[in-house]
């Protein structure tokens, strides 16, 4: 029974705690604390799912996602973006760039891996 | 305005208290509870001052008093919260009237100063409690979770393998064959005996034969014996006659003898025919005796396969049913991880908003109907909410915002938990 594994991307240590703590078991989890930490980490391993916070330093979501996107091994991976922001802008930016989901905070994690779970 | 100190007091109050209360429940009481006090303490000197701008006219020169000087009294407070006179050396608050519009209110300094460091405080603790443990309670989930993964493995393997049906095919399929060579074999023997004992009374029918052919010979010998003794009474006339009666002895004698050479021929064989059926008899005894042998030999070899079998089902189900136990643990155990993380990421955020509403109280909103205002204005609201990450904070917000007599339009908890699929 080999697990998949999900990207975790939040420059909230303790959000990547409540979401790893929800994950852990079920999936293996790889974390960065933002966009370019997370870039360096996608080529070393296959990666099954992604999950973005949209506003962090270093490179925000939006931007890792579209440069995730360029990356050939993962055109059709599924991204959930998991942020605070409602702006129907930001939301249209994410999904012209090619997000899955769009899931916004406060998101109780039983929701969250329901939603891994539709996706996976 | 004076309700907006109250407000954040409330406010952080409720928060640490929620936070007391929830570790205290996790059994982690005593350095939290020290923790608690200086926010009490802090939270309550803002509302004595408070009642105090009510009561008491306040001389202007102390108007300028450095809020360094009730922050160390303050601190003071908090080592020893059993001595309310700390706060008699506050210097007094001069009255609302006196305050410079472009300066904030005392109590609006003490919280700036207090809060941030409260907060720090709190989330180092929290951090170091809660980053150990739920890496812990990760490193076991994900040691439980590679065991279970490799016991499934093993077990698949096991399964896949097919161990139990092919070991009992192999030794029902040999078991089979050697009952069926032996039978076969003894079937043979006796077969072969059956033959060889009709051969037997053959050969003695023959013996028999022989036995009256040599007493033809026998007799035929007398009579050509006879025959030459007449021819020599004869004498002249009888030569051709003794020619005749000593071929007829010749002749007899060579039978006799080719009677006695075959007979001895077959009672050699006989002989030999004996002897072997006495060997496939005892062979067939022998073979007898393995089947009825090996049948409960390979029957004891089967129950202890079987057994063995048995029991590694057995422990396979054990191991699935300890993990499984393991995992629920886990699972009791997580929720406590996470509250850490949870009460961490609340403070963080609290800290956040109290600097926000301090933020919009000293610059921008000095009356009520003004910060009703902002609570009404979309892009404000929506900067509070972004502030936050659990429902609890939303609640707590919402709650605390019409409890101060707010009637904000907007819905704090819009799009809550929502998710959209694209």
């Amino acid at each position: 029974m080999i697990m998949k594994t999900i990207m975790l991307v939040d420059d909230s240590t303790a959000i990547r705690n409540i979401l790893k703590n929800a994950l852990i078991g079920e999936f293996a989890v790889v974390e960065a604390e933002n966009g370019k930490i997370a870039l360096g980490k996608v080529s070393a391993q296959t990666i099954d799912l992604f999950l973005f916070d949209v506003n962090m330093p270093e490179m925000d979501g939006i931007t890792l996602l579209g440069e995730v996107r360029k990356i050939p091994q993962y055109l059709k991976t599924p991204i959930l973006m998991l942020t605070t922001e409602t702006k129907d802008e930001l939301r249209q930016k994410g999904r012209e760039l090619g997000a899955s989901g769009w899931i916004v905070k406060p998101c109780e994690p039983e929701k969250l891996l329901g939603a891994i779970r539709k996706l996976l | 305005m004076r309700r907006l100190p109250a407000f954040l007091a409330g406010f952080a109050l409720a928060g640490l208290e929620l936070t007391v209360i929830l570790l205290s429940a996790g059994r982690f009481r005593n350095p939290l509870f020290i923790m608690s006090f200086p926010l009490f303490a802090c939270g309550m000197a803002g509302l004595t001052l408070s009642c105090r701008k009510k009561r008491e006219p306040v001389p202007d020169d102390t108007a300028s008093a450095p809020a360094t000087t009730f922050t160390a009294a303050s601190s003071a407070s908090f080592q020893d919260e059993s001595s309310p006179e700390a706060f008699a050396s506050v210097p007094d608050i001069p009255a609302a009237d006196s305050v410079p519009k472009n300066s904030a209110p005392l109590e609006a300094r003490v919280y700036d100063e207090a809060l941030p460091a409260l907060f720090a405080s709190i989330e180092d603790y929290l951090n170091k409690t809660s980053d150990p443990m739920s890496e812990t309670l990760v490193k076991i989930k994900t040691a439980i979770a590679d065991f279970l993964s490799g016991i499934h493995q093993s077990n698949n393997s096991f399964e896949s393998m097919e161990c139990t049906t092919k070991l009992y095919e192999g030794i029902s399929q040999l078991r089979t064959h050697i009952t069926d060579i032996t039978n076969e074999s003894s079937r043979s023997f006796m077969d072969i005996s059956s033959e060889s004992e009709r051969l037997n009374v053959q050969m003695t029918s023959i013996l028999e034969l022989l036995r009256s052919i040599s007493d033809v010979a026998e007799r035929i010998h007398i009579l050509s014996i006879n025959a030459s003794i007449e021819s020599a009474r004869a004498g002249v006339h009888g030569r051709g006659f003794k020619v005749i009666a000593d071929e007829i002895q010749k002749l007899s004698r060579e039978t006799q003898s080719l009677v006695m050479t075959i007979g001895s021929a077959v009672e050699n064989s006989n002989e030999v025919f004996g002897a072997l059926r006495k060997v496939m008899d005892s062979s067939r005894k022998k073979i007898d005796k393995i089947v009825s042998e090996n049948s409960s030999t390979y029957g004891d070899i089967s129950q202890v396969l079987e057994r063995q079998l048995n029991e590694f089902r057995e422990l396979y189900s054990d191991v699935f049913r300890f993990i499984g136990s393991l995992e629920v643990d886990m699972d009791t155990l997580s929720p406590i991880a996470m509250l850490h993380a949870i009460i961490t990421q609340e403070i963080e955020n609290l800290e956040k908003v109290t600097v926000d509403l301090l933020k919009l109280f000293e610059e921008k909103y000095r009356e009520p109907d003004a910060l009703a205002a902002a609570c009404e204005d979309t892009e404000s609201t929506a900067r509070l909410r972004n502030r936050l990450t659990t429902s609890r904070e939303l609640d707590a917000l919402d709650a605390a915002i019409r409890k101060i007599g707010i009637q904000a339009k907007t819905d704090l908890k819009r799009n809550n938990t929502e998710i959209e699929f694209f």
